[in-house]
């Protein structure tokens, strides 16, 4: 098996390695808390000018932007994984070149 | 780690509660808001009465008023009486309409600061040295010239004035602006920003990559 080093932002081995290359998972914890922020941030003012929250501080808004940064956090580091199919075309492509080479390789 | 998720309809379920997310606080105010008017944001009717609103005004020195709130055509739709600010008496106000307000003290406020906050935060500040030694005050003031962009809401206003011998008043009560949530700009700056974090936190969902091996020499 082929191992290769993380890479940013993280990124780690998948089961499905090939000698010519390697699979690997990259995750964007930081990216969905930046976005899962926004999302809290564009609700909240979407129920203020509704009337459906009304403040007498801004804690509920704080924790509602927070539950945002994290559901963004899981998605991020935990969500569904894609591009799966595209790295698998990938793989083959590269597995189907290897093995073109190396059968030009071998003396008839 | 969570790889049960990985497989192919789970993929489509999460994708799915994604745009559900992203999109439900969008139609479901729209609709509150359009179709019956359950998100109340809506003045009273032409024939209806003015709703009274509830607002605390204490202090040591015993201050004392009243408001009134106009539409933009001058026909009265809220009105101010002193009792306790309730979230359920809101003062109503036209964005495009203007407020009439009264008040007067028992002690005179001289060299005061006062302050306004909307959901604690200070929206105002200012003072005077009142060398006239007022009592009373009384003016009009436009909406608009307080709220220069358009919004809608239920919003809980405190003010504060002290004077320099520590008399003073607090007040406080709760502020409805009525008028169309979907015509204002923060409706779309915060449906903007519901709709670009949701794609942005799709487009952060781990990644599946291919990478060459490089050729050993």
């Amino acid at each position: 098996m082929t191992m290769s080093p993380s890479s940013s932002p993280v990124a780690e081995p998948a089961a499905a390695d090939a000698e010519v290359g390697t699979m690997v998972v990259k995750r964007h914890p930081i990216r969905g808390i930046l976005f899962g922020i926004l999302i809290g941030i564009g609700t909240n003012v979407l129920m203020v000018i509704f009337s459906i929250a009304s403040y007498k501080n801004l804690i509920p808004s704080i924790v509602m932007t927070v539950c945002g940064s994290v559901i963004g956090f899981m998605l991020g580091k935990y969500g569904p994984i894609r591009g799966r199919r595209r790295a698998r075309k990938q793989l083959a492509a590269a597995a189907a070149a290897a093995e073109g080479a190396t059968a030009g390789l071998t003396p008839a | 780690m969570v790889s049960g998720l990985t497989g192919g309809l789970s993929q489509w379920i999460v994708w799915l509660v994604v745009v559900v997310f992203a999109a439900a606080p969008i139609v479901t105010f729209k609709a509150l808001g359009d179709l019956t008017g359950a998100s109340s944001v809506s003045a009273p009717g032409p024939s209806d009465p003015p709703v009274v609103g509830y607002g605390t005004l204490t202090g040591s020195a015993e201050c004392a008023g009243t408001a009134g709130s106009f539409d933009q055509s001058g026909r009265k739709i809220g009105l101010l009486v002193s009792q306790p600010a309730s979230e359920s008496h809101p003062f109503l106000v036209d964005p495009h309409g203007y407020v009439q307000y009264a008040g007067t003290t028992k002690s005179v406020i001289t060299n005061h600061h006062w302050s306004l906050s909307i959901s604690s935060i200070t929206a105002k500040t200012g003072g005077q040295p009142n060398a006239g030694l007022q009592q009373t005050t009384s003016g009009q003031q436009s909406v608009h010239q307080l709220l220069p962009v358009g919004v809608t809401g239920l919003f809980y206003l405190h003010g504060t004035i002290v004077g320099s011998d520590g008399t003073g008043c607090t007040g406080s009560l709760w502020v409805k602006v009525v008028g169309s949530p979907t015509s204002t700009i923060p409706f779309y700056v915060g449906s903007a920003t519901v709709l670009v974090g949701a794609i942005g936190v799709v487009m952060a969902f781990p990644k599946q990559q291919f990478r060459m091996k490089t050729p050993q020499p």
